[in-house]
């Protein structure tokens, strides 16, 4: 039931993220609420990040702009830091629990 | 482990810690929205950035014309072919070609020719801004858009048709990544927006302050001036050859004022960066293998990414034309018809005037009487800064230009309406000779040298452009000089700033030069010809590239019948005859075989620019050096720059016994300087590191944000500031298009970048690696890309 409920609301940070940055943070906060550790949950909000940015490089490939793109030297890295940091971020909702799995 | 039981005590640390998580957590997300993050998050940030939304944003497929169907259809390159039966719906689809693909560039232009760039850069645009608002090219433009609407109702319907789609591009896409960066959107198109475009292409191209700079250095040199600052270049390649022997004109009266340095010095920084010029040629049916004759055409301006010119296909129902034009402008420029071939290149005429007036307060004395100068506040609105007023003032004879107290009045062809327009709009739809050379009489501004030939074997040469003939006590006198304006002293006849103009008093069109079925013409900016029948210009440009060309035709015609690859060669023929005058020298004076690498390679060297080339680097390092060691002390003791110093004509040419080396400040001799000059040269390349040419002549064209991914990749490249193929490292100017149009086949065609202005598009810097190279592509009809369909409005 969880991984379905994840699967919902990951879906839903990236439509979130399609129209504005805050859905990346917030699908690490989903992920990082509803993950089982706390490396999980770090691990879950990068990973978040990282499938958001390989679904942009789907984006930019589809309008013929993935090459331009990769070329572009600082653009690609600030914009490959952006994802990987609001996810993991976000995932430090895993904190925001009750009772916290430590190990 | 899990902690099963949780101790009371625990509650507050869980509390704490929590409130810790939310606070990083809503501490990022407040960051992001309210600090200045916000703006990199807002614009980079993967799928909603606002950079990435105006990239990957394409046109419609469908989009509602007011002026009825059309079709625009991108070829591999991002070249447009747009087709239509009405000449409003297919300038109304260019429009929204060129919004769609060139928007940023021309807002930009725009702004710096209405002096609105501060608004949007900041304080660091200031005096550009404050220069060309005194200049008042806003006002030229409205001036001549009141005049075209009723001389010419259908280029003016044109004009409307194409802002309208400009604007509706604009509106139905994202704006281009730039807008985004700046944080600022495009104001609506006007047909002034265009016409203030030609004037910013004809500014590039005759806005010359030389009467000025020349007086300055004639002050500062003294005696020594005229032998490093010749009025003619004594050489045997004018444009049109056979001519009598030029006869030296002289103006016998001095200037009625030389502004000192502040304004001089202000003024140079809004002229032509260095090295704008061109080449084209035209060679007759009589000597070319197919019979037909070819069109040659490579202008060199500013290399800018994205590039000046954009390439268009345009289908009408009774004529095709493509080519290029500058993005704001519908019309194709430089190009072909179904008729005929055209280019230019720059005359270098002087257009020109600067005015010394006596002034009392806000007044100025003209022919005996005292008259208040027309005077007008404008603010010009600064990004981030006090905003600046500047009093605009102008006088019978055009606008105020003052620095720091200095003031000249000034007269430029380009204030006044022109026919211009008309004529680009005519040439598209030009029928042949006849047709085309009725269209070139109202080629008003610039004054540019045009070449053409048809498709019934005709070829035409031109100098077209109004020129100016100036009288001083009712005798024809050169302008090369300031005048006194409170004299009304060699006033231009028929010359209306900011009005329509007569042009009574310019040179007639059947004076000016021009030839009809020569065997060849080449223009290369040098001399048009060696006694012309009035005053054309100050000075022209060096004639290394005119007497090259001549040089190879002369010599291929002789021999065989000429192709389009041997036009091909010829543009991008990368020989040298500076080095062909000077390593001799370098020769004589200097062991070069104990100079060691690059310097050992002069003796067997063929002169040719290329990127393999060791000697090539080694002349270049040379000249650079020599021209150092030539000029630099002697021409800063006279409180003059390096901007300053004598053109290379002048310099390869320098012999021994100039005056000029009897001053404490300047080299013993010239072979005394040649010896220091590979002495110097040999120690920059070790610095450097640099092994062939290559190294040192490096294409590297920058955006006008200068960052790192909008400006172009960087290429080796062939040619120097005086090789055919001509490229200037130093200022980034070289050719802009370059074009062999046979009329029996296909035009080859290359542009320094690419088509589509988008950063992040392969069109954006597709075709640079072949301009680098030299290469070529067939400017064929295979349009099989993106299609945009406008229709309704009928």
């Amino acid at each position: 039931m969880r991984r379905i409920v994840l699967a919902g609301v990951v879906l839903a940070a990236f439509a979130l993220s399609a129209v504005h940055w805050l859905g990346l943070l917030v699908g690490g906060v989903a992920v990082g609420l509803l993950a089982g550790s706390w490396p999980r949950a770090l691990a879950g909000g990068a990973g978040f990040g990282l499938v958001a940015w390989l679904g942009f490089l789907a984006v930019l490939a589809n309008a013929g702009r993935l090459d331009g793109y990769l070329a572009s030297g600082q653009l690609l890295y600030v914009s490959l830091a952006i994802p990987l940091v609001l996810g993991t971020v976000g995932a430090l909702s895993y904190f925001l629990r009750t009772r916290v799995r430590t190990a | 482990m899990v902690c099963d039981s949780y101790p009371e005590d625990m509650d507050d640390v869980d509390t704490v810690r929590r409130g810790l998580i939310a606070a990083v957590i809503g501490g990022v997300a407040a960051g992001g929205v309210f600090s200045p993050a916000a703006t990199y998050l807002d614009q980079f940030a993967p799928l909603s950035g606002d950079v990435w939304n105006a990239t990957i944003d394409q046109p419609p497929s469908d989009v509602d014309s007011p002026h009825g169907r059309a079709t625009l259809q991108y070829d591999g390159r991002r070249v447009p072919e747009v087709s239509a039966d009405e000449e409003a719906a297919l300038y109304y689809a260019v429009g929204y070609a060129h919004g769609t693909d060139r928007l940023f560039q021309m807002d930009l232009q725009r702004r710096l020719m209405r002096g609105q760039l501060s608004a949007v850069v900041g304080d660091a645009a200031l005096d550009s801004d404050e220069f060309h608002v005194r200049m008042d090219f806003a006002r030229a433009a409205a001036a001549n858009w009141t005049a075209l609407q009723s001389r010419n109702p259908t280029v003016a319907d044109i004009l409307e048709a194409y802002a309208e789609g400009v604007n509706a591009a604009r509106d139905d896409q994202h704006l281009p990544p730039e807008f985004e960066l700046l944080d600022f959107e495009p104001a609506d198109w006007t047909p002034a927006d265009t016409l203030i475009l030609q004037l910013q292409i004809a500014w590039t191209l005759t806005g010359s302050f030389e009467t000025l700079r020349r007086a300055r250095i004639r002050d500062a040199l003294g005696d020594d001036y005229d032998a490093l600052f010749p009025r003619r270049y004594d050489h045997d390649s004018p444009i049109l050859r056979g001519s009598a022997s030029f006869a030296e004109r002289r103006s016998a009266d001095s200037d009625a004022a030389v502004p000192d340095a502040a304004l001089t010095d202000w003024l140079s920084a809004f002229e032509s960066p260095d090295g704008v010029g061109s080449n084209s040629w035209v060679v007759s049916g009589d000597h070319t293998d197919s019979g037909s004759p070819l069109v040659a055409n490579d202008p060199h301006l500013s290399l800018l990414a994205p590039p000046v010119w954009y390439q268009q296909h345009l289908d009408a129902t009774d004529y095709w034309v493509r080519g290029v034009t500058f993005p704001g402008v519908p019309f194709v420029v430089i190009g072909e018809n179904h008729a005929g071939a055209w280019g230019f290149t720059n005359v270098g005429a002087d257009v020109l005037d600067c005015y010394a007036y006596e002034t009392d307060g806000g007044q100025y004395r003209y022919r005996g009487e005292w008259r208040d100068f027309d005077t007008e506040e404008h603010t010009i609105e600064v990004a981030d800064g006090d905003d600046r007023t500047v009093t605009k003032r102008t006088t019978v004879h055009g606008p105020l230009v003052e620095r720091e107290g200095q003031r000249v009045g000034v007269s430029w062809t380009g204030l006044t309406a022109t026919a211009t327009t008309d004529a680009v709009y005519a040439f598209a739809r030009s029928d042949g000779l006849e047709d085309f050379r009725a269209a070139v009489r109202d080629f008003d501004l610039p004054t540019q040298h045009v070449v053409y030939a048809d498709r019934d074997g005709n070829t035409y040469y031109k100098t077209t452009g109004r020129i100016p003939i100036r009288r001083v006590d009712g005798e024809a006198v050169p302008g090369w000089r300031v005048f006194d304006g409170s004299a009304g002293e060699a006033e231009w006849e028929g010359f209306t700033p900011y009005g329509e103009s007569t042009w009574d008093g310019f040179v007639p069109f059947e004076e000016k030069p021009g030839a009809v079925n020569a065997n060849y013409v080449a223009t290369a900016n040098q001399r048009v010809v060696d006694d012309p029948q009035h005053y054309l210009a100050e000075s022209y440009s060096t004639p290394f590239r005119g007497e090259r060309i001549y040089e190879l035709l002369d010599g291929w015609a002789a021999d065989r019948d000429l192709t389009p690859a041997d036009m091909r060669a010829l543009q991008t023929d990368a020989l040298d005859t500076r080095a062909r005058r000077l390593v001799p020298r370098v020769l004589d004076a200097v062991d070069v075989e104990s100079a060691g690498t690059p310097f050992d390679a002069l003796p067997d060297w063929d002169y040719r620019m290329t990127p393999e080339s060791e000697a090539a680097l080694a002349f270049a390092a040379f000249l650079d050096a020599y021209r150092e060691r030539l000029y630099s002390e002697g021409f800063n003791a006279a409180g003059l720059g390096e901007d300053d110093w004598p053109t290379d004509w002048v310099t390869v040419h320098l012999e021994d016994d100039a005056s000029w080396f009897e001053r404490a400040e300047t080299p013993e001799s010239a072979t005394a300087a040649v010896g220091a000059a590979v002495d110097a040269a040999a120690a920059r390349i070790a610095d450097e590191g640099w092994e062939t040419y290559g190294d040192y002549n490096v294409v590297a064209l920058e955006h006008p944000f200068d960052q790192s991914f909008l400006n172009y990749p960087e290429f080796e490249t062939d040619g120097s500031p005086a090789t055919v193929n001509n490229f200037r490292r130093d200022s980034d100017v070289g050719a802009s298009w370059r074009m062999v149009v046979p009329m029996n086949g296909d035009a080859t065609v290359v542009l320094p970048g690419g088509n589509d202005g988008d950063p992040f598009s392969e069109s954006y810097d597709d075709q640079l690696r072949a301009w680098a190279d030299g290469d070529y592509y067939t400017f064929d009809r295979t349009f099989d890309g993106r299609t945009v369909r406008f229709g309704g409005g009928e």
